[in-house]
Parts: C-alpha cells; sequence; structure tokens
C-alpha cells in the first residue's frame, strides 16, 4: 500500500490493452515527441518518398539519457532530429545516433532496423530531402535558415530560435515507415514487436545499479525522474534532489542517492501510469490535480462532480471509456413521490449501476497533487480503500447534501452540488484561485473520508445566501441553494425530508417560512401591477437574519398596502390561503419558560434559509403541471393557478 | 499507570499523541516535499523511547505500536528557509492526523491528532564492555518508568521536530481503536531503522526496510538484525561513538563525591 506500488500494479494492469487503445500508456523507455518529418523506406534501405508530418505526438524509443536531454547532445536511437540522423548535414551529433543505433541492430535482427541502418550509413538523407522538395537548400549549399522569403511548409511547423530567430531545418524530427513485403505495419513508431525489441535491449545497457526501494533490491537506477505529468508543459517533479546545499537529506547523508534510490523500471512505469490517469480522468484545477481510479481495471470515479453528472445527466463527457459505466437512464413512470424520493431512487440505481462496474472489493485510490513552486510537486492527498466503501461513502455525500439546487434557466437539479460550486458559492465568483484549490482540497475528505464539513465554510455560505443584496438574482439563487444543501450536510439527520416539514417548530425554520411567505405575497402584489422591483422581504433578508423579531414588524407593516391591492384584485383566493398559512406558522410557535421563541430576537441560523427555501418552493406553481405534487401545500397552488 | 508487576522488568508502555505526525517518506523527502508514511516508523518511536530515557548501556527495541485512530492526513503550505542562498522556498508538507474523539477544541488529548500506543524494551548494548558495571536492570528500569509518568525527559516529537507529542503510561492493548475490526492489511516497502556503527559494533552506517503488516490496528517490528524481514541498505563509513567511565562518562557515586567537594558545606546545611 504505498503510491509508488500502485501506479505500478495499474500499469502492469493496463498497459497494452486493447480498451485503451485511443488513448494508451506510454510504455517505458519511450518518450512522446512532436514528429515533423516522415520518410518512407523500402526492405533495403532505399528512399521511397519523404512527407511533412502535422503536429502529431509520436512515440519514439529513448533512453534514459536521451528523454532527459536538454542542451547537451544525445541520441534517441532510432527517431531524432534531422541533424542527428543525416550524416550530411554536416553535425558532430551524428556520430551518437550512429552508434546508438548500431548497438542496438547488433541486438536484435528486426528487418526495419536494417533497412534504416542502411539507408543512414549512405549518409544522403538531406540531399534526398532537398530533391523530394521538403528542405530547402540555398544556393551556396547551405540550409536554408533565416526563411525572408516566408517559411516551408516544414518551418512553419518548426520553432523558431528565441535569440536569432533562425528556424533551423536540422531541428526537425524525422520519423520512419519501412514498407516490407507482406506486413501492413509500415511506420515504426506504432511496431509493437520494435518496442518490444528495444526495451529487451534497453536492458542490456549499462545502468548504475544501487537499492532501489520499490523492489528492495539492487536494480538500475533511475538517474532522473520524469517530469510532464499534469500537462505537456508542466516541470513540476513528484520526486526529485536538486538540493545539494540545502538540509534535506544532508547531516546523516552526503548524497541525495545515500538518501534515496528508486529503479528506472519503477519510476518510469509509475510516472507513464500517473501521467495517463491524469490525461484520461484526473480532475484538474489550476495545479491542482485529483484522480480516482481502481487499480483492477481503470473506471473513471466520479469524485467530485455534482449530483447531474453523478446520475448521467449530463452528456458532455460521453466518449471512450464513459460509457462503460454510466448508470441507467430513469423513467418518469418510477419517478414518482416527492422530490426527495423521486431523487433517493434515482441515487439508489445510479450507485448500483456503478457498482457493476466497480467491485466491492476492488482496490480504488484516491490521489492528490498539488505544486506550491514550478518545479516540484507534492501529494496532498492519499487514500486507498475498497469499492464498496468508496461508493457508499460518494452515496453519503450525494445524499447528505441532497438539495434543489437552481443553476440557472435550464439549470436546475436536486443533489449535491460540486466542490467547485461550493467555492464560488462560499467565497464569491471571483474566488482567487488559490482559495478555490484549498477549498476543495478541504471538501476531498468529507467526500472520501465522509469526515464533517468545515464550519466556516458552511457559515460562509450562509452570510452569503443572507445577504443578497449584492447579488444578481441568479446567484443568489445558486448560493442558496447550495447554503442549504451545506447547512442540511453539516447537520446530518436533522432534516430527514428535503421539502417543507410542517410539523417543524424550531424558531429559526418558523421565521424562514414567514419571510417566504411575505416575500410571496409581495411579489404577487407588484406582479399584478407590473413593477419590476425587488421585494422589502428580498431586501431586508440581512437585517431580518440578524434581528428577526423586530424586522418582521417592519416588514408585516410593509406588507399592508401590498394587502390591501390584492384584496381588491381576482387574487383575493390566494391571498387568503397564505394569511391562514401566516397565522398557521405564528401559532407553531413554542412557548419557552412561559415566552414564546417568536418573541426572541436573537441572531438566526442557517436553518433560516432552509425554511425560507422549501415554504417558497411549496408555494410556487409546481413546474410541471402534469405531475401531481404530495405536499400540503396543493390546494394553496391549485388557487393560484 | 501500567501495573509494573504485569510488564517484564525492561518493557516500557506508553501512549503517545500529537495534534500532527510526519514520517516522512524518503522518496519524497529529498525533493523537499515532505509526504508522510501512513504508519510510524522504527526509528521514531525507538527515538520517542529514548526521548523518554536513555543512556548509552542501553538500546531501545520497539516491539509493538497500536494505532488508535483512523488515518487522516492534512496537507500544510509551507515556507522552508534556504540556508544557501537565503531567504525561503515554498514547498506543501502532508501531516498525519486524525479525527477529533471530543467536540471540545481545548481538549488536547481527546482533538483531533494522531494517538499510539507503544510497547518497547531494552536491552544492553553488547558492543560497550566499558558500560558493563551499569547494567542494572532494575536502576534503569525505574528511572525509565519514572521519567514516563512525567512526559519524559526531553522533548517528545512525532517523525518530525515541527510534530510536538506527549508521552503517558499506559497498558498495550487498553482502550479502543478504531482499527480493531479491521482485519490485516499491507503495505509495501517501507522505511524501518537505521543501523548506528555503536548499535551493530561495525563502523558502517546503514538503513533498513520491511514490508509493514498492519494487523487489527497493531504492528509487530522485526528487530534491526531479523534478516527475514529486514532489508539492509549499507550506505557508507561511519565511526564509532566511544562513550566510558573516565572518558565522558562519571558515576553517581564519583559525581556526588566530588558535588560535595565543591559545595560540602551547602549539602551538610541542607540536611
Amino acid at each position: 500500500m504505498s503510491w509508488l506500488q500502485r501506479l505500478v500494479e495499474t500499469y502492469d494492469a493496463c498497459f497494452g490493452k486493447s480498451a485503451y487503445v485511443k488513448l494508451a500508456l506510454t510504455p517505458i523507455n519511450h518518450v512522446e515527441q512532436q514528429a515533423h518529418l516522415e520518410i518512407t523506406l523500402d526492405k533495403d534501405g532505399e528512399f521511397l518518398r519523404a512527407s511533412v508530418v502535422p503536429k502529431e505526438a509520436t512515440l519514439i524509443p529513448a533512453t534514459e539519457a536521451s528523454a532527459g536531454r536538454t542542451s547537451g547532445p544525445v541520441a534517441h536511437p532510432l527517431c531524432d532530429k534531422l541533424r542527428y540522423v543525416a550524416k550530411d548535414y554536416g553535425s558532430n551529433d551524428h556520430e551518437l545516433y550512429r552508434s546508438a543505433l548500431d548497438a542496438w541492430v547488433k541486438y536484435s535482427e528486426h528487418p526495419k532496423l536494417k533497412a534504416i541502418k542502411s539507408y543512414v550509413a549512405k549518409g544522403t538523407t538531406v540531399h534526398d530531402l532537398v530533391a523530394a522538395g521538403i528542405v530547402v537548400m540555398q544556393s551556396d549549399g547551405t540550409l536554408e535558415s533565416a526563411w525572408n522569403d516566408g517559411p516551408s511548409p516544414l518551418a512553419k511547423l518548426l520553432t523558431a530560435d528565441p535569440k536569432t530567430k533562425l528556424r533551423d531545418q536540422g531541428n526537425a524530427l524525422v520519423r520512419w515507415k519501412v514498407e516490407l513485403a507482406g506486413s501492413l505495419q509500415h511506420s515504426v513508431w506504432e511496431d509493437t514487436e520494435l518496442q518490444k525489441s528495444w526495451a529487451e535491449f534497453h536492458t542490456t545497457l549499462p545502468a548504475e545499479e544501487g537499492f532501489s526501494l520499490y523492489e528492495g533490491e539492487n536494480r538500475p537506477l533511475a538517474l532522473s525522474h520524469p517530469k510532464r505529468l499534469r500537462h505537456g508543459g508542466d516541470g513540476a517533479k513528484l520526486i526529485s534532489s536538486n538540493d545539494s546545499g540545502g538540509f534535506t537529506f544532508r547531516g546523516r547523508f552526503m548524497s541525495a542517492k545515500e538518501a534515496y534510490g528508486l529503479s528506472a523500471e519503477a519510476t518510469q512505469k509509475a510516472h507513464n501510469a500517473l501521467r495517463w490517469l491524469i490525461a484520461r480522468q484526473g480532475y484538474r484545477n489550476g495545479d491542482q490535480v485529483i484522480v480516482a481510479w481502481s487499480v483492477q481495471h481503470v473506471t473513471r470515479i466520479p469524485l467530485l462532480a455534482d449530483s447531474r453528472a453523478l446520475l448521467g445527466e449530463e452528456d458532455e463527457d460521453v466518449e471512450e471509456g464513459y460509457a462503460e459505466c454510466s448508470p441507467p437512464s430513469i423513467t418518469p413512470e418510477n419517478s414518482a413521490g416527492d422530490v426527495g424520493q423521486e431523487y433517493a431512487l434515482r441515487l439508489k440505481s445510479a450507485m448500483q449501476g456503478y457498482r457493476s462496474h466497480i467491485g466491492d472489493s476492488d482496490n480504488i485510490v484516491v490521489m492528490s497533487l498539488d505544486a506550491a513552486t514550478p518545479g516540484r510537486m507534492a501529494i496532498v492527498y492519499y487514500r486507498e480503500l475498497t469499492g464498496s466503501e468508496l461508493l457508499a461513502r460518494i452515496e453519503r455525500w450525494h445524499s447528505l447534501l441532497a438539495w434543489q439546487q437552481n443553476f440557472g434557466k435550464d439549470h436546475h437539479f436536486v443533489g449535491a452540488p460540486a466542490p467547485r460550486d461550493i467555492a464560488e458559492a462560499a467565497y464569491g465568483r471571483r474566488v482567487d484561485d488559490k482559495l478555490r484549490r484549498a477549498t476543495v482540497e478541504r471538501l476531498l475528505p468529507c467526500i472520501v473520508d465522509g469526515t464533517p464539513l468545515p464550519r466556516d465554510l458552511v457559515l460562509s455560505c450562509v452570510q452569503r445566501a443572507t445577504n443578497r443584496i449584492g447579488m444578481e438574482r441568479w446567484e443568489f439563487e445558486r448560493v442558496l441553494g447550495i447554503a442549504c444543501s451545506l447547512y442540511r450536510g453539516s447537520h446530518p439527520q436533522e432534516f430527514p425530508s428535503m421539502s417543507l416539514d410542517e410539523a417543524r417548530t424550531s424558531r429559526d425554520y418558523l421565521y424562514g417560512r414567514l419571510l417566504a411567505v411575505a416575500d410571496n405575497i409581495e411579489s404577487m402584489a407588484l406582479s399584478i401591477a407590473r413593477e419590476p422591483r425587488e421585494t422589502n422581504a428580498a431586501r431586508f433578508t440581512q437585517r431580518f437574519a440578524d434581528h428577526p423579531y423586530t424586522t418582521w414588524r417592519t416588514l408585516e407593516l410593509q406588507l399592508r398596502p401590498y394587502i390591501a391591492r390584492l384584496n381588491g384584485s381576482r387574487y383575493v383566493g390566494a391571498l387568503k390561503l397564505r394569511q391562514q398559512l401566516l397565522d398557521r406558522i405564528y401559532s407553531s410557535f413554542e412557548t419557552v419558560n412561559g415566552e414564546s421563541t417568536f418573541l426572541d430576537n436573537r441572531r438566526l441560523s442557517g436553518e433560516f434559509l432552509l425554511g425560507f427555501h422549501s415554504q417558497r418552493e411549496a408555494l410556487r406553481p409546481s413546474r410541471d403541471a402534469a405531475s401531481a405534487t404530495t405536499t400540503t401545500q396543493t390546494d394553496v397552488e391549485g388557487d393560484t393557478e | 499507570m501500567a501495573d509494573r508487576r504485569k510488564t517484564p522488568r525492561n518493557t516500557l508502555e506508553f501512549k503517545v499523541w500529537g495534534r500532527y505526525a510526519l514520517f516522512t517518506d524518503p522518496l519524497t523527502r529529498v525533493g523537499g516535499e515532505k509526504c508522510s508514511y501512513h504508519l510510524p516508523t522504527y526509528e521514531a518511536l525507538k527515538g520517542i523511547c529514548k526521548s523518554i530515557y536513555w543512556k548509552p548501556t542501553l538500546i531501545w527495541h520497539v516491539d509493538q505500536v497500536r494505532l488508535m485512530r483512523r488515518i487522516r492526513t492534512q496537507a500544510r503550505g509551507m515556507k522552508p528557509l534556504e540556508y544557501t542562498s537565503g531567504g525561503n522556498t515554498l514547498a506543501i508538507y502532508t501531516y498525519l492526523t486524525g479525527d477529533a474523539r471530543s467536540k471540545n477544541l481545548l481538549d488536547i488529548t481527546d482533538g483531533p491528532g494522531v494517538e499510539y500506543q507503544v510497547r518497547a524494551h531494552f536491552e544492553w548494548n553488547e558492543h560497550r564492555p566499558a558500560l558493563e558495571q551499569d547494567r542494572v536492570e532494575g536502576k534503569h528500569f525505574s528511572i525509565a518508568q519514572r521519567s514516563l509518568e512525567r512526559g519524559g525527559r526531553q522533548d517528545i516529537f512525532l517523525g518530525t521536530r515541527d510534530c510536538q507529542g506527549y508521552v503517558t503510561p499506559c497498558e498495550f492493548g487498553s482502550g479502543v481503536s478504531d482499527y480493531d475490526n479491521d482485519g490485516p492489511l499491507d503495505y509495501a516497502l517501507m522505511f524501518h531503522s537505521f543501523s548506528y556503527p555503536d548499535e551493530t559494533g561495525t563502523s558502517r552506517l546503514g538503513t533498513n526496510f520491511w514490508r509493514p503488516k498492519l494487523e487489527n490496528g497493531v504492528l509487530t517490528f522485526p528487530r534491526p538484525d531479523d534478516t527475514d524481514q529486514i532489508v539492509h541498505k549499507d550506505i557508507r563509513a561511519m565511526p564509532f561513538k566511544a562513550f566510558g567511565e573516565s572518558h565522558n562518562m562519571q558515576s553517581v557515586s564519583s559525581e556526588f563525591e566530588h558535588l560535595q567537594a565543591e559545595t560540602g558545606s551547602l549539602v551538610e546545611a541542607a540536611e
């Protein structure tokens, strides 16, 4: 049980599997590079044709030294830049390439290798390419690099030297095709036999041996560890040792080698697997990456999605691999009952769907990476658990935080919001990137370990939902739903139902309901008069939350003209029902120590948002008129229609 | 307090707890982004025993550790100093911690943090023949017990200096652990301990690794010289630090005489 071991296991389980063809795992001792040129040879190594390759990542064999090369010349053994490959380019680098290729050919008698070797030995590569019209030569016999008359198609693909602004054609990477009789596989970069041959040959190369922390025995050690884990331009390394002056290991140890060692095989497998998992199913948020996978068979696990995505109601991400674990669709017939029940049913069946892909005893790994500096990456979260545990935790999260979410016009759903949305609700839409990352980081254990929600986060959401003056209407609706979710989630068992609980007699809940009814009456009156402005109830929400009793007095007084207006209209029936409802709520307040809790003017907790939201939903004419609601508010709604 | 009659005369049982622990995985330590192992290492626990009480006459051997709280981690942003170039760098350290058992935030014993029960015993260091006359089991056992009851002689810390810990006597295996019914759990190769010349008798420094197996939250450590379970890596030559009476140690009786000669009148006056 360690991240290294799990990643190597994942590599071994998934490498070469046909299910992952589209985005395959990189074999070890190979690197992916962008080729620019393609040269086709026949079986005897005669030049047939050449072409320019548009941006296309190509898998080329590499030694550890060549994979990590920077300014010093080290040759890749098979496909490399023109300056290495072509003898007639006139660079000393060619000798390095020749010796690397020759050593491999000596080991393996692969016909493609022999053809390439004999072609390279002729030393006519640049000449052939000029003849084919791909490489441009100036009249004085040197290769064009300034491109004053505009770059050739090949030169367009090359990046110009930042200092001299020259585009050297020698930097074009060459890949080979060898046309063998009776074989359809011409390209060398897709030839699995060649890959295997290279892997075998590579083990015979001399390497420094030492104690590897993975195998626990002496192995050829890695000289350095791969980067580019999160994306192509990522320079951060998970394992590094460039600190010879500081005290990360000095003191007890003299060199980094004494402090640790890791075999080249283990580190490459682990890093390739991690890079692949991140590209395939990682959740990325700036520098932060969170990835969850099952070691036995890599299945995507919707860890940080909102309930809509969990239930498969968003089909943005349907692609290879996703379909394998999409939950069954839910037909409207089995969605009877109230929203809470219906949601619970759908969640249950969706989890059933996931369960059919993730075994109960599967090893699931959840790993989160983050970088504080550009060069190093840290494992900030690592957890292993079984499939059944993880699914139970996900289900718990989505049922605990279930609430009506209103994310905009066509974006209503019931369920838990995504951690990223929670961060926005708590800290505003323009939340600092670091804060967003930190928030997601803090919510991760709440989902995966089932730890309680951070209290400050809940309070912050409630606070923002209360202060609705600063927000646009749609944003308020969004924050309100999320605040209710979080408040419900931080008080498990207290709010079993998502819909209005008429029997609940706590002060905060009832005050929330009162506010919703006042808001409703007022907006009804305003809509008759076609006055599109905010209600007093909405404007006073903040003050109401701080001093409910005194503010309610003000609100009630301000309500009178609106009531008078409605009395004279055809909505008088609806008004009567609402007034009765107000009376019912008044009478529900408990009496503690001889005094009604209604008179208590202390600050309201987040619970009042739940009361407000539920009551408002109950008063609202149902969105889908066809489906009958089972709430007690049916009669009220019937009249408003 | 543990019943002294029940434990052998060289065994110490104690509870150690703290807000955080950081038993750094060497793979991440060298880069600077320290990430903790999920389990305490033998060497860290041995260091805790030594902080409670140690003399060069004896070597502590950690027998078992019991994890009391469910393993949780917490990442924290750090600003480590750059010793050579000045200034600082930025890093993220990942510490171990655990869920609170008590809702009272001021309750440091049951608040969020790690908690372990440890059983360790001491043996004589046979590579120090000069200290042979100091091998009095009852004496060292009593001093160790008394030190433990007072929270140890030196600062206790869990793996890394910034993770302050606390010790108190306990009966190993008492109380409820979050792992009581978890069954066996295998871990990958993990650091076990250092082999220092003064304990092995050779002039080499080495590191030891093992593959831990957690059984209902209890980890039974192999001895550092158990070649079946321990994988040894030789590091480099290291000189043996010599201790001896007359050279850098002094017997209590001669110390007393010395003190008496210096402050004789004071001692008599106090009596």
